[in-house]
C-alpha cells in the first residue's frame, strides 16, 4: 500500500491510497492512521472525511505543506507497526417481506426460488461499515460477494423508505431518511442509523460488522415504535497476520 | 442590566430564507453537510457591521426577502446583493447597523444585482443547536427554512456596543462584476482524460438550476467512458456530471458523490458564484494552470 498527497485546496489536503481500502482490516488500519493524526494535528485540525480512495484532511486554515507531509509519514508508519483492531459486531434486525422495499421480485422475474436463494445468502452475510455519505447516517457497507452484486436500478425511486436495505452494485447501504435513492430494494430495518434527539445521534463507526436478523412483520412494527433504541452489539478484534 | 430575550415575526418568509451560522463543523464523516452561509464574506460583513466579533447565527435570504415584525429593540444590519430594504416606511442603507423597535416592520425587497443578503443581529439569533450548529438543515434541523409566522428568538439591545466597525468603503469581492471563475486542479484531475481537461480549459458554461446544495453549470464537455467510484465532495468541488456539465458543490451539498472530481473552487470563488443567478455566462480560469 502506498499513498500520495493532494491539495485541491490551500486548507486541505487529500492523502490519495492505493491499491482501494476496501477489506475490514484496511477500513481499521485506515481509521486507525486517522486517529494518530487527529491527535498529532489537534489545534489545527478542523476533520479527517475517509473514502475508499484515502482521506481528505480538513484544516482549520492554511498550513506549510512540508510540515503535514511530515507528520503523516511519521503517523503512517506509526500505523504500520500496529497489529491489532477492535471493532463492534451489530446485531440489525431486517424484515425482507415487504411489499414497499422489494426489487427482488422484478429482478428476478417472480422466481420465488431464485428470490428465497437470494435472500438466504444475503442475510449470512457479515458486511462491514466502510464509510458514511450521501445523507446523514447513510452507511457503505463493503463485503458483499461478486454473487449477490446487482446492478443499479434503471430509473431511481424518487421515494424510497427510511430503513430499506438496499444494494447498489458492490455496496450495501440503509436509507436513514426519506429520499430518492436507484438501488435495488432486498428489505427494511426498522432501526434508525440516525436520530437528532438521541446520545450517540450515530453508532455505526468505520469498520464495524453488521450481523442481519431477520424479523416478522410483528416485530417489525413493534420495533418500529422504538425505532430511537440502539441494537445489540459485540466487541470484536481482528488480528492482522504476517509483516 | 439583565439580558431579555425578545423576537421577531416573519410575517412574510421571502423566496427562501433561512438561519445560517458558520456550520456545522466536525460531522462530515457521519454524511453530513458543511452547510453555513453560501457567501461567508457578506456573511462576516453583516455581522462585523452589527457589532458582533465572531459571526453570530444570521438569515441567510435568498432572491427576494421577509417582511418581519419586532417586538423589541435590536440593532440589525443587512449586507450583500443590491436590494431594497425598508425600515417601516423609510429606505435603510445596506452594510449599516441599525434599531428595529416595538413595532417595527423590516421588508427586503427583491435582488437587483447577486442572489442572497444577510440579516444579522447583535448578539446573533437565538436559534437552537443541532450538532453543535444552528444552521438550517433538513433532517439535522426539523425545518430547511424559516416558515411564515416563526418567531426568530434575539437578545434586546439599545445601545450599540463600543467595538464599532469599519464603515468606511465596503470592497465586496463577492459582488464583483466578471464573467471569468477562477478554479483549480480537482483531486480527480489526472484522471480526467486529455481531451476533456482542453474542453474545461476552452469552454463556456452558463449557470443552470441551483439552491443551498450546488450549482449546475451547463456546458458541452464530452461524456466520460468510465464510472468513477463515490468519494468526498467538499464544498468548493466541481464535478464533471454525465450530462456534459458542471455539478459545484455548496454549502448543503451532499458530502460524498460518484462524479470525478475535475476541479475546485477557493472560498472567495464560491462566494462569487454564490451571488450569481441563472442564465449568467462564464469561462473557467484555471489559477494552477
Amino acid at each position: 500500500m502506498t499513498y500520495t498527497l493532494h491539495y485541491p485546496q490551500s486548507d486541505q489536503c487529500f492523502v490519495s491510497i492505493a491499491p482501494l481500502v476496501a477489506t475490514q482490516a484496511e477500513i481499521l488500519q485506515q481509521h486507525y492512521w486517522i486517529g494518530l493524526l487527529e491527535k498529532s494535528l489537534e489545534g489545527v485540525l478542523e476533520e479527517i472525511v475517509a473514502e475508499p480512495r484515502g482521506f481528505l484532511i480538513f484544516f482549520k486554515s492554511s498550513l506549510g505543506q512540508k510540515n503535514i507531509e511530515t507528520v503523516i509519514r511519521d503517523t503512517w508508519q506509526q500505523t504500520l507497526i500496529e497489529k491489532q483492531f477492535a471493532y463492534k459486531q451489530w446485531e440489525i434486525p431486517i424484515h425482507l417481506d415487504r411489499n414497499d422495499c422489494d426489487d427482488l421480485t422484478t429482478l428476478f422475474k417472480g422466481d420465488t426460488d431464485q428470490i428465497k436463494t437470494y435472500r438466504s445468502a444475503f442475510l449470512k452475510q457479515q458486511l462491514y461499515v466502510q464509510f458514511y455519505g450521501f445523507l446523514p447516517g447513510f452507511v457503505y457497507l463493503n463485503g458483499l460477494p461478486k454473487a449477490l452484486q446487482l446492478p443499479r436500478r434503471k430509473e431511481p425511486r424518487l421515494r424510497v423508505p427510511v430503513g430499506s436495505v438496499a444494494v447498489g452494485e458492490r455496496y450495501v447501504g440503509i436509507y436513514p431518511q426519506l429520499s430518492p435513492g436507484g438501488w435495488q430494494l432486498l428489505g427494511q430495518s426498522p432501526v434508525a442509523l440516525f436520530d437528532r434527539n438521541r446520545s450517540p445521534a450515530f453508532f455505526l463507526e468505520p469498520g464495524d460488522r453488521i450481523q442481519w436478523v431477520a424479523i416478522d412483520t410483528n416485530t417489525f412494527e413493534s420495533m418500529q415504535n422504538r425505532s430511537n433504541l440502539i441494537p445489540h452489539h459485540a466487541e470484536k478484534e481482528i488480528v492482522l497476520s504476517g509483516s | 442590566m439583565p439580558k431579555k430575550k425578545s423576537f421577531c415575526q416573519v410575517l412574510e418568509p421571502g423566496f427562501y430564507t433561512s438561519i445560517q451560522d458558520s456550520g456545522r463543523r466536525g460531522w462530515r464523516g457521519k454524511g453530513v453537510p458543511l452547510s453555513g452561509p453560501m457567501d461567508t464574506e457578506s456573511f462576516a460583513r453583516a455581522n462585523r457591521v452589527v457589532g458582533n466579533d465572531t459571526p453570530q447565527a444570521a438569515l441567510e435570504i435568498t432572491l427576494s426577502g421577509p417582511t418581519l415584525l419586532f417586538n423589541d429593540p435590536v440593532w440589525v444590519a443587512v449586507s450583500g446583493a443590491e436590494v431594497a430594504l425598508t425600515h417601516n416606511q423609510n429606505v435603510q442603507a445596506l452594510d449599516r447597523p441599525f434599531l428595529c423597535d416595538l413595532g417595527d416592520v423590516l421588508r427586503v425587497g427583491k435582488m437587483t444585482h447577486g442572489a442572497r443578503v444577510y440579516m444579522a443581529f447583535l448578539g446573533g439569533l437565538q436559534s437552537p443547536h443541532y450538532l453543535g450548529s444552528a444552521s438550517q438543515f433538513f433532517p439535522i434541523s426539523p425545518a430547511a427554512r424559516v416558515p411564515k409566522g416563526e418567531k426568530l428568538s434575539y437578545v434586546t439591545s439599545l445601545l450599540f456596543p463600543e467595538i464599532t466597525a469599519s464603515t468606511g468603503e465596503i470592497n465586496s469581492q463577492s459582488l464583483g462584476v466578471r464573467d471569468r471563475l477562477k478554479v483549480r486542479r480537482g483531486i480527480d484531475w489526472d484522471d480526467c482524460p486529455k481531451h476533456i481537461q482542453k474542453e474545461l480549459k476552452k469552454g463556456s458554461f452558463v449557470v443552470g438550476s441551483n439552491n443551498r446544495m450546488g450549482y449546475r453549470l451547463e456546458g458541452t464537455i464530452s461524456p466520460l467512458d468510465f464510472q468513477p467510484l463515490s468519494g468526498i465532495i467538499p464544498p468548493g468541488t466541481i464535478q464533471l456530471s454525465s450530462g456534459g456539465g458542471l455539478l459545484v458543490a455548496m454549502a448543503d451539498g451532499q458530502v460524498t458523490g460518484g462524479y470525478l472530481r475535475v476541479l475546485s473552487l477557493d472560498r472567495a470563488e464560491m462566494n462569487f458564484l454564490a451571488q450569481q443567478t441563472t442564465g449568467k455566462k462564464l469561462r473557467l480560469d484555471f489559477v494552477d494552470a
